[in-house]
């Protein structure tokens, strides 16, 4: 495997494996949602702002994934030579936010499927369920803190 | 500035001034009313005047206008509710409007509606039920069963029906079926038997899966029921067109049934507070909350008007908390919704309110770290303010956003945020010796990132110190002299002594000849921490033990200040994420022949949209939680209970 090929797995992991990770919790959280929403519709704006929370480590994985397309200089058409251990390191680079971003996004989604079931008790509880959800994706932002200092380290 | 100091007190007075007197402090809405606990010295009776009709308006109009709003012409989103004086709105209900006789015509038009709609609905399934036996040709009361004779009308799956033929055959001879309709896989068909073999034509029919279907008894067939029936639902269709018709008549009226919803809610509302009241014949006494800066001008209010009316202050009950009523200044009223979004201190709590202003908003402007994202979230807010008709209550999360988008404009301009463009790629005019005019910091280059995770330490540790002075500030106030020291100021000093240590230890900022000053200064904290933490234990060996123990502490702090790192990864995400849509966008628009350009405009349009909105929305919510989890643990517990003045509530109108 070329050292090429190997970032590219990193990138692809990165974004593969925060994106489940959201799916799932968008999804788990959407579920609840479109429970809540049944009975009480005009509920409809807080959901969805519920809902997207678990969306962001997609995001964080995509912006992984675009990290390593960027160093590579894909974009630009001319493709770095890197060596076998920059390939290496390119992809470890990756890793710390493609497994937080599965985890913490699969976890937050059921915190948010949770919080929903206090909105749909009282309205006045979104501020609180939105933070607690948020309390999961410390995990998922420390994990893209890491790649993103690991990355601005790697010299290609 | 904080949390309002409370009084409870009581009032008495007249009974005959105690409709006004109610309308007065309603209208004031300064006033918690609270219930009168049992015990009194003297026997009163309840004050409750039985009116069930204001609740039967204020459910009726409601009914009205959830009814008529789809009818209604809409109002446009930056109208907002109807906006109007509550002298006007109690001169709609006493004026010319009959809201009486629109209730009526709203509830009679609904009836009619409905069984309209449930006749069609019935007709439907009828039709539908009919049309596969419209080859029947003779009118469906006549299908009975005969002296020897049983009759099935039903349906067989179409793979089955041969051979329920040929099965009905072997039988005997006195049976027949014939098929009337075959839809898919369905056959219609009508079964004749001889009631001589009952018992196994039944045992056949339902191993054939045959059901049997019962058709309305009418004396007619059914191409003549189908074709009565299509009159019947044009018919329907038209009266429910009229309907229609009529509730976009009746919208008409909606602004003023909301109006008349309103204000009779208000008198909803003073009936609750009635149950609270308790009096004599001739008097009546009202207990409750007000703040003590509103107490003088409702007492000297109601001594002019009312002279035979007594305000005084008494005594909270055991175990009574005040409520919260949060008071600040103009510039940092906004941040009360960041404050709500906790919950309220308690009452012999800081409100934290102007303490986190300031951080909150820096951590929003470097988590997003785009002059252009903030100037599009200070157009936005700021036309919404200008523009749209909201209640003063909720602007306050509007307001602080204007504001956090231009402290973004700032920190954009500092790190050379511009939608996520580089150098390169900037025009020439905002470029100066290769970097941004004004860029003192690119964040994602070089030694870049590694100033701006400092940067989120250094105000996380200057923030978690603040925590801590405040506290001990407030234990000063609250004359708790030794825990101000001894948990607050010393645990300051400890923090310092530690972050000097480090510093001069590598040589940074401060020069390494003080290392061996800040390590004695250090080990004092040490022992000092050992010796004053335990304090209020009993024994000796726990004294010491808790001193000890309290050292773990430290890591708890680590832990908050680490936590501000988010800060920086957000901050860069945010540039990355403009920077990969301007990349997209290019490439769109030089694989894309001829419309190339559209699209590229289109991702730059909706990407820089998204990415602003997600980004806006975790800046918001992690500075929250900085706020919240790292910050207010310093000083404040938390769990006040909110101050619910008795006023005049709206829902569908606004009152200026």
């Amino acid at each position: 495997m070329s050292a090429v090929a190997i970032a590219i797995a990193g990138a692809t992991i990165s974004v593969f494996l925060g994106g489940a990770g959201s799916a799932v919790g968008v999804g788990l959280a959407g579920l609840s949602g479109a429970g809540v929403i049944s009975e009480k519709p005009e509920l409809f704006g807080k959901v969805l702002l519920i809902q997207a929370l678990p969306g962001t480590q997609g995001i964080y994985g995509f912006l992984g994934g675009l990290l390593v397309i960027f160093k590579l200089g894909l974009f630009s058409g001319e493709v770095a030579a890197i060596s076998m251990e920059t390939g290496w390191l390119l992809f470890f680079a990756c890793l710390p936010v493609a497994i937080t971003g599965l985890v913490s996004g699969i976890y937050q989604g059921k915190v948010a499927a949770a919080g929903l079931h206090a909105v749909a008790k009282d309205q006045a509880n979104v501020g609180k369920a939105v933070i607690m959800a948020a309390m999961v994706e410390t995990y998922a932002v420390i994990g893209l803190l890491i790649t993103l200092l690991l990355w601005a380290f790697i010299e290609v | 500035m904080a949390v309002l100091a409370m009084e409870k007190v009581q009032i008495l007075g007249m009974k005959t001034d105690l409709e006004k007197i109610l309308t007065l402090l309603q209208k004031r809405g300064v006033m918690q009313v609270e219930e009168i606990s049992e015990g009194a010295e003297f026997e009163l009776e309840n004050i409750e005047k039985e009116d069930h009709d204001i609740d039967f308006i204020v459910a009726n109009t409601d009914f009205a206008i959830k009814l008529l709003t789809p009818y209604a012409l809409k109002r446009p989103i930056w109208a907002g509710k109807p906006t109007l004086t509550s002298e006007s709105a109690i001169g709609t209900v006493k004026g010319g409007f009959d809201y009486r006789a629109i209730i009526k015509e709203c509830q009679s038009a609904e009836e009619k509606h409905n069984a309209d709609q449930n006749n069609l609905a019935a007709l439907e399934t009828e039709e539908k039920l009919l049309q596969n036996w419209g080859k029947l040709n003779f009118a469906l009361d006549t299908v009975k069963d005969t002296a020897h004779a049983r009759i099935h009308l039903g349906e067989v799956p179409t793979l089955e029906y041969d051979a329920l033929k040929a099965a009905l055959k072997e039988l005997g001879e006195l049976t027949s079926i014939n098929k009337v309709h075959e839809e898919g896989s369905h056959t219609y068909a009508v079964v004749a038997i001889s009631k001589e073999y009952e018992d196994e034509s039944k045992q056949l029919l339902s191993k054939m899966k045959f059901q049997e279907i019962e058709l309305p008894e009418l004396a007619m067939t059914v191409p003549e029921r189908l074709k009565e029936i299509t009159t019947q639902k044009q018919d329907l269709e038209q009266e429910i067109t009229k309907n229609k018709e009529e509730f976009t008549r009746l919208g008409k009226h909606l602004e003023n049934l909301q109006i008349v919803h309103d204000v009779f809610a208000w008198q909803q509302e003073e009936q609750r507070v009635r149950e609270k009241l308790k009096g004599t014949t001739y008097s009546f006494v009202v207990t409750g909350w007000i703040a003590k800066l509103d107490l003088k001008k409702i007492q000297k209010e109601l001594n002019e008007k009312y002279p035979s009316t007594a305000i005084q202050e008494i005594k909270p009950e055991e175990g009574e908390d005040p409520p919260i009523l949060l008071h600040n200044k103009r510039t940092s009223w906004p941040f009360e919704s960041v404050t709500r979004l906790y919950g309220f201190p308690l009452a012999n709590e800081v409100d934290p309110t102007p303490f986190l202003a300031t951080f909150f908003i820096v951590f929003f402007a470097l988590c997003l770290t785009d002059a252009g994202y903030g100037l599009m979230l200070f157009v936005i807010m700021f036309l919404m303010l200008r523009f749209f008709n909201l209640p003063k209550e909720s602007t306050g999360l509007i307001r602080l956003l204007m504001w956090g988008g231009v402290l973004t404009m700032v920190a954009g301009y500092f790190f050379g945020g511009y939608f996520g463009l580089t150098v390169e790629q900037a025009p020439a005019f905002m470029i100066k010796d290769g970097a941004f005019k004004g860029q003192i910091l690119n964040p994602a280059a070089g030694s870049g990132p590694l100033i701006f995770l400092v940067l989120a330490l250094v105000l996380g540790i200057v923030q978690v110190l603040i925590g801590k002075a405040i506290d001990g500030w407030w234990k000063i106030k609250q004359k708790q002299y030794l825990d101000a020291v001894f948990d607050s100021f010393l645990w300051i000093y400890f923090l310092l002594a530690i972050i000097g240590f480090g510093l001069a230890s590598s040589g940074a900022l401060i020069p390494v000849e003080y290392a061996g000053l800040f390590k004695w200064l250090t080990l004092g904290g040490v022992a000092a921490m050992i010796l004053t933490q335990g304090r209020k234990q009993k024994s000796i060996p726990a004294k010491f033990g808790i001193g000890v123990l309290s050292l773990y502490g430290l890591v708890g702090y680590l832990g908050d200040i680490l936590s501000y790192s988010r800060i920086m990864a957000l901050g860069l995400g945010t540039g990355i994420i403009a920077f990969a849509m301007n990349i997209i966008a290019a490439l769109a628009y030089d694989l894309i022949p001829y419309v190339g350009i559209v699209v590229a405009i289109i991702v730059l349009i909706l990407g820089h949209t998204m990415n602003l909105v997600l980004s806006a929305l975790g800046a918001f919510i992690h500075s929250a939680r900085l706020q919240f989890v790292e910050f207010f643990s310093k000083f404040m517990e938390g769990g006040g209970i909110g101050f619910k003045p008795f006023k005049r509530t709206c829902k569908y109108i606004n009152i200026t």
